[in-house]
């Protein structure tokens, strides 16, 4: 049952009289807009955000939406792929775009303290800040910085550098390997080398589980951070490992 | 009224470019620059990290011979790591080695096994609870399992020893065993394959 007084949606301004649903600020939105938001986001993540934060979140999902190819390249734009991104001037760019400019502009992920006290991850990602005019130098230096990573590691499939390496608790016999992505792109099911006097070990990646701000991504591309999961024993492992990737 | 956000971060690491979060222990070099847990982590076996008194001194204090060395040493460091592992991997022909400073036991009552407490230091690779390791007293070798680890100074504030596992190049306060009939000396090595 709706109520009866009226209220003014904190996205689309309308005073309406029904159903509200809370948002952060102590604000509330009609169910149209709810019916917007459900399409984009889950309930628990947008119930978080503010009013602001959810206008421009929304008006980018809406132009992403309307725009059925990239502004660069002239690709197909997936609306449901997360990497896709709107750029300062308001064109589009697709996902593959993005990635190739990752390794000139990564990404700066920090830790800060929300409104409730509570630590959160916070990822700043200079690419939203270029215009279209950008993109092709920016394309140019990350090419330049992949050709000297191939030169320094090889040609794979991908190259992953370790950082840490996690016992995973909650299943038996898997681990956790901890780094970033120098080269190329980790998907499930890919193999690990890593190459030792003895010899070379090889392990299958069962699952990925990328950064919070990354979440919603099936691999890890370059100059990503991330988690790769690893069945069976993993002591050969050691930080600062250059680990290779093959799809065998 | 949204409350001020803060932001605990020190500025990109000069190697990775990663943050350098400040609610972890952070490592300041000798010319200054800080660098992040992770580069440090990468040539901890070259450098080991002690706990001990100076002279004069009541408090034990971190000794950390990386905070010694310039950004230009630090990165020589990092060229020279993977070799001085290798070489570790080949000397001792283990994936993972822990050598026993010292013991300590504590009876847990009739029918039931001690724990027994080996301090000591890992000297390179990976340990952690449940582990299935071999202790080595005088060229046998014993099976046996990691029934807990804490590492050195736990308590302190800004330490990374809140980890209950032990890493190459970090002190133990101890790795105990519950298991009957098995003993540890000082000066044996715990390893793992």
């Amino acid at each position: 049952m709706g109520r009866s007084n009226p209220f003014k949606c904190a996205l689309c301004g309308n005073e309406t009289v029904g159903r509200r649903f809370g948002i952060k600020g102590s604000r509330y939105i009609c169910l149209d807009c709810r019916k917007k938001l459900d399409k984009y986001i889950p309930y628990l993540e947008w119930s978080k955000k503010s009013s602001s934060e959810l206008k421009k979140y929304l008006s980018e999902k809406e132009l992403i939406a309307s725009q059925k190819t990239c502004s660069f390249c002239g690709g197909r734009i997936d609306p449901d792929d997360a990497g896709n991104m709107v750029l300062k001037d308001k064109s589009v760019i697709c996902a593959g775009c993005v990635e190739s400019m990752r390794l000139a502009k990564p990404v700066f992920v920090t830790v800060e303290r929300g409104p409730g006290y509570e630590y959160k991850e916070a990822a700043d990602d200079p690419v939203p800040e270029l215009t279209l005019e950008d993109v092709p130098w920016v394309q140019k230096e990350a090419a330049e910085e992949r050709e000297r990573r191939v030169a320094r590691y090889g040609s794979h499939k991908a190259v992953f550098i370790v950082d840490d390496v996690t016992k995973y608790q909650k299943a038996e016999d898997s681990h956790q390997i901890y780094g970033r992505v120098v080269l190329g792109r980790i998907d499930k099911g890919d193999t690990l080398r890593v190459h030792r006097r003895e010899g070379e070990y090889r392990r299958v990646v069962t699952w990925i589980d990328p950064q919070e701000f990354n979440k919603k991504a099936k691999y890890l591309s370059e100059g990503y951070d991330g988690n790769l999961m690893v069945q069976g024993d993993v002591s050969f492992i050691y930080p600062g490992d250059v680990l290779t990737v093959e799809r065998l | 009224m949204e409350k001020q956000k803060k932001r605990f971060d020190n500025g990109p690491c000069p190697i990775c470019g990663r943050a350098i979060i400040n609610l972890n222990f952070i490592t300041k070099l000798a010319d200054g620059t800080e660098v992040c847990p992770d580069c440090v982590s990468k040539i901890r076996v070259m450098y080991p990290l002690k706990y001990g008194r100076q002279k004069g001194k009541k408090k034990t204090e971190r000794m950390d011979p990386i905070e010694k060395l310039t950004l230009d040493e630090f990165r020589a460091a990092m060229d020279k790591a993977p070799e001085y592992l290798e070489d570790l991997r080949e000397k001792y022909g283990h994936n993972a080695v822990y050598k026993v400073d010292g013991i300590s036991m504590y009876p847990r009552g009739w029918f039931r096994a001690p724990y027994i407490c080996a301090k000591g230091r890992c000297v390179f690779g990976y340990f952690d609870i449940n582990d299935e390791v071999e202790v080595i007293h005088m060229g046998v070798p014993v099976k046996a399992k990691i029934f807990d680890i804490a590492r050195e100074y736990a308590n302190e504030k800004g330490c990374d020893a809140w980890y209950r596992r032990g890493e190459g190049g970090y002190p133990l306060k101890w790795m105990v065993f519950s298991q009957k009939d098995l003993m540890i000396y000082p000066g044996d090595l715990i390893v793992k394959d």
